[in-house]
This record gives structure tokens, sequence and C-alpha cells, in this order.
């Protein structure tokens, strides 16, 4: 392709947010030193990255600019340990002496906590020490995971160079039949398009299917795009973005041009079945009718891909008035405080509660096998979360299935995993 | 079933993502000095331009990810020696006690694909190893490894388990058993940040040299 061709095709989404972070235009491929929108840090990779910037700066050192970066508390918490008590009281101190929001242990997922406090917004720039990070594209955001090192140079000077991405577009066509979610599209397209496939793209989602899905139906899909690779998932803001950010942003967002230059691969979903990831690898998808007597010992309902009120409800409505299965233990983890008190009110934990399943306070929790709910070895975990990988969830000679929260709830009153259309 | 179409709409062509990786470094070289790296006089290149690593060979498969380097569970620490205690754990849990001090890594695709933490090639380099090579990496496992100063190379190797390995970083040559491969090359500002032994170190040294 010609220079000329280049020169006069339009722009992806993904280059128009780093031609606005870099003050130039920017195109797939070329390098920029871009200014960041907004940082966040957790308690696991935060506090390397804070010693980092310190490192960098200098004692005594200011961050760039207290009101872009955004401290939370997810994956151990409550505290589980003195360890992690440390890692949260060495934040706080940080988040205090610098200035910083900090959401402290009973806020929720940052992935959650983020979008529903305004901290993601449309045709920013925005990186966290998190490989999920990629959820905010949901809301048109370019959102990617860094290092904790990378974060040190972020917080000293407010900019990281990137290479402007290649962009990826999955059309997705059709309706989703009843108890087929936006999680089996997802868990589809990274089955077919691998693990590695999608590496260093920007992966956008579009069509049909797209445009009737919820953002936190969107969330689950751009969430997951990192475990094909990606460096960022996005969704074109339109007219269902700007109604949930309604409270934060009035006008109107940064859109791709329709000439840009980008790759694309289409799927139909009206015939899609639930999909299920087997042990141990993301991309070892298999519809769910083809699975037979897969016992279970835990189900996990929640993780900053499937723990959102819509999640919630789904589950519970395929569980219907039917207890846990024996032998089956059930964790339902809101994804945070006002996903929880949105269950509250319309019933759901209740119904949780009386089915035999225990509702925890938000956190990560089992997903990232960090802190608690985790299983032996031998044991079956089936999960809505997004790792599947040998000892994510605890145990290396345990085994994780990973499933949208329909198969969740059918499978946790059968104690196997089950097509939710068949309850 | 769901159907599936591929249509290439129109596509410049993707490059391989380590490439565009140490391209980078190349181009922040660029952007900090305004020359190409290596050009600028102020700094000396003579020692990095051969760094060569000689070790015994552990080897492992495709997408091996970042849980199985190091375990969610151990990442509340802040003694980092815990870290090499359990690192390769979930593929080989006496990985951290038979693993030497100079001993490298030989795997296949996507090496360190997952989540973002620094621990992992951290826990890999505070465990002895002295390089990793692979056909492919994880993009932010390969910039993570980079900014903690742990090397590493893209080459598509065959080797046994125990087979010395040495491996040319400013050459991007792999040699084992007779056999020579030829990987990525890596820059010379890439081979500097290495050889200062990460990047807070390198803006440390920088600083001191009064480049920034």
């Amino acid at each position: 392709m010609g220079v000329m061709g280049l020169s006069m095709a339009g722009q992806t989404l993904s280059e128009k947010i780093f031609s606005r972070a870099a003050n130039r235009e920017a195109r797939a491929g070329e390098f920029v030193m871009a200014s960041i929108d907004r940082a966040m840090i957790h308690d696991i990779t935060g506090p390397l990255a804070v010693r980092g910037f310190y490192e960098i700066a200098g004692r005594g050192a200011r961050v760039w600019d207290p009101s872009r970066i955004v401290i939370l508390f997810d994956h151990q918490v409550p505290a589980d340990s003195i360890k992690a008590a440390e890692n949260h009281q060495m934040l706080r101190a940080f988040a205090r002496e610098q200035g910083i929001i900090n959401y402290d242990v009973f806020s929720g997922i940052c992935h959650q906590v983020m979008p529903e406090n305004g901290h993601v917004l449309p045709g920013h720039l925005i990186v966290g020490t998190d490989s999920h990070t990629c959820t905010y594209g949901a809301l048109g955001a370019f959102a990617t995971g860094i290092g904790s090192t990378d974060m040190a140079s972020v917080f000293a000077t407010g900019k990281l160079w990137f290479m402007v991405p290649q962009t990826l577009r999955l059309v997705i066509d059709g309706r989703l039949p009843r108890r087929v979610t936006s999680k089996d599209v997802i868990l589809r397209i990274i089955g077919d398009i691998g693990a590695d496939g999608a590496n260093y793209l920007a992966c956008e989602f579009a069509g049909s299917a797209v445009e009737r899905m919820s953002v936190a139906e969107r969330m689950t899909m751009t969430n997951m795009s990192i475990e094909m690779g990606a460096k960022a998932g996005l969704v074109e803001p339109d007219r269902v973005t700007m109604t949930y950010l309604r409270e934060w942003v009035t006008e109107e967002p940064i859109r791709g041009d329709e000439d840009a230059i980008f790759t694309e691969r289409h799927w139909d979903v009206n015939d899609l079945e639930p999909q299920v990831a087997m042990p141990h690898r993301v991309d070892n998808v298999v519809p769910v009718s083809t699975l037979h007597h897969v016992k279970i010992d835990q189900v996990f309902l929640g993780s900053c891909t499937n723990g959102r009120f819509e999640d919630l409800k789904l589950a519970a409505e395929v569980m219907g008035d039917e207890p846990v299965a024996r032998g089956v233990r059930m964790i339902v983890i809101p994804a945070s405080r006002k996903e929880y008190m949105r269950a509250l009110r319309a019933g759901l934990i209740e119904r949780f509660m009386e089915a035999g399943a225990i509702v925890e306070s938000p956190c990560c929790g089992p997903c990232m096998g960090g802190s608690f709910g985790l299983i032996g070895p031998g044991e079956v975990s089936l999960s809505t979360s997004n790792r599947n990988f040998v000892g994510r969830q605890g145990s290396p000679q345990g085994e994780i299935y990973l499933c949208s929260p329909a198969v969740a709830g059918a499978s946790a009153i059968t104690g196997e995993i089950t097509d939710p259309r068949e309850i | 079933m769901i159907k599936q179409r591929s249509k290439i709409r129109m596509s410049s062509g993707i490059t391989s993502p380590n490439f565009i990786e140490v391209t980078l470094y190349s181009a922040l070289a660029f952007i900090l000095f305004g020359q190409a790296p290596g050009r600028e006089r102020n700094i000396k290149y003579a020692s990095s331009l051969c760094i060569m690593i000689r070790g015994r060979a552990w080897v492992f498969g495709d997408d091996v990810d970042t849980d199985v380097i190091i375990p969610g569970k151990y990442l509340r620490t802040k003694d980092l020696r815990e870290l090499a205690e359990h690192v390769m754990e979930g593929l080989d849990p006496s990985f951290s006690s038979r693993v030497q001090p100079g001993d490298l890594i030989v795997a296949g695709k996507n090496f360190g694909c997952g989540s973002s933490r620094e621990q992992a090639p951290l826990a890999l380099k505070l465990a002895g190893i002295s390089c990793v090579v692979a056909r492919s990496f994880a993009r932010i496992f390969y910039r993570n490894a980079i900014n903690i100063g742990l090397p590493l190379i893209e080459a598509d190797v065959r080797c046994e388990p125990g087979e010395i390995v040495e491996v040319d970083l400013a050459q991007g040559k792999v040699v084992v058993g007779g056999r020579e491969y030829t990987g990525r090359k890596l820059p010379d500002f890439l081979m500097e940040i290495l050889n200062d032994g990460g990047l807070v170190a390198h803006r440390r040294k920088q600083r001191e040299r009064g480049l920034v």
C-alpha cells in the first residue's frame, strides 16, 4: 500500500484516540509518546509501581497529576493476611500523601468501580497495572494493561510510549438466542482466533448483535480481549454508551472513520450455543452440548468479566427456586458495592442465599487464586471469570471450566456442566 | 453452530508483536535523544554490543502463562525471594529447587501470556534465569521483562532439556549443539537498558549522565 493511500484513508477509533493523546496525527504502526488520561493501580501490582516511582523520581517526589490516578483495593480484600494489610496500608499512605483518590476494600473490582464512577470516558487513553484494563474499551476508551515499572514511569511523567496498533474489527451480527450471552460470543471468538490470534491488535467489536448489547454485556467481551492477546478491546460509543455515561459526558464522543484501514472478521450469532472453555486454556472452547456428565465441585459467579447485576439476575432466573446441588459449593461475588446493592434491592442476594450459595463482599474472589475460595487437588471449578490456567484458582491439580452466568446457574442446581436452555 | 466467514477488508500487514516492541525501544531512543539509537555521541555502547549468554536449557511449550510462572497466591509478598521459590510451580514444582543461576528457558509461542504482573519476569530473574528464548512473547510480558532487566530473544529454537544454549543478543543469534538459529536482533538501545539492569536503573544512570 502506498503512502498516499495511507494518508488519505480515515482513522480508526484507536488512531483517533492516540492522535488526541499524542497531539499529532497518529497512524497504525507509528510510535507515539502519549499523554495518559487516567492511570489505575490495585493492591497486587500497585506496591511495585509505587516503589518504582520513588526509585525513578527520587524520595519525596510528587506524581505528575494526582487527579488522573486511581488506587483501588480488590484482589485481597478485606485484607486476607498481614502482608495484604501491609500492602493496603502502604497504598493508603501513598494516596493520602499524593492526594490520589483511593477506593478502599469494600468498593469492588477495579474494572467495575472505574467505569461506574466516571473514571472511564470515551476517547480517553487509560492504562492500568492489570491485564483486564482492556475492559474499559466498552465505553469507547483505549485502555490497556501495563507492568508496574511502566506505571512508575507514568506516575513520574504522565506519558508513556506506544506503537499505535492495527485494528481487527470483529463484526458480530444476528440476535442472541435465549440464555445465550455475550460471554458465549467472546468465548467462541477466542476459540476461533486463538490465545495469541489478536496479539498486539486493537479489537473493535461491532455489528448488530453488539449494538443491541448493554454496557455490561459489552464489558464482558472487551474484558476478555486480552485472552486472545489484544492490546485493547473497544466498542464505538453509541446511544447505549452515552446513556450509561450521561452523568459525566454530554459532548459527542470520538468515533472511527468508515474509510479507516482495518482487518475485519465476521460472526453470526443467530444459532450460537452456550460455550465453555475447557481446562487449561481459554481458547479450548466447545459448545456446552458436547459436554456430558462433567461433575463440578464449585461454581464461581462473579469477577470483572461476569459479576455485574445483569449476570447475577440471569443466573438467578435460570436457577429458579431450585437449591444448589448437594456437594456443590456456589460462591457469588457481585463486582462492586453498587452492583451488590442493586442485587440486594432486587432480592437476588436472598435467592442465592436461600438456594444454598454464599454471597461474598465485592472483590476478585477465587478468580486469581490469590485469596479465598480456592479449589483442592482433583476438584473442578466452573467459573464465570476469564482464565482457566493451571493453578489459577488454587491447586495446580484442579480443573477450571469457564462459562456464562446462565451455564453457571444451570450447573449449580444440577451438579454437572449443564445447558441452561434445558432447564 | 456459529457461522464464521473471514474477510480481509484492507490490511497493511500485521507485524510480529515483538518486532514491534523492539522497534518501540528504538523509537523511544529517538524520542528521548532526537537521534537514532546508538548514534547519540554521549552514549557508549561498546560494552553492550557483546552481550553473550551461555547456559543450560529448561524447555517449555507454547502459551506458558503468567499464572504458572508465578501463581497469584504469592503476589502479596514483599519478600522477593519468595517469588523465586515458587517460580514455574504450575508446570514443574521441582523447578525452583533445581534451577541453577545462569540457566535459561527455551519455549514456544506466546510466552508470558495472561496477567500484567511484573512479578512474572521478576520471579524468573530472581531464580537465576539468564535469558528467555521463545518463538514469540506476549506483549505485556515482553515489555515488563525489558523493564526489569531480564534478557529475552525471539527465536524458533529446537532444543532438548539440559542442552547448552548460547545466545548472542547483539547479533540475534542462538546456538544449540552446533546448530545456529537466527532470532530477532535487539537494537542497541534495548541492550543498554538490559545492561543497566532495567528501566529504573537505566533512567537513574541517564540522570547521572545528565541526559534527562
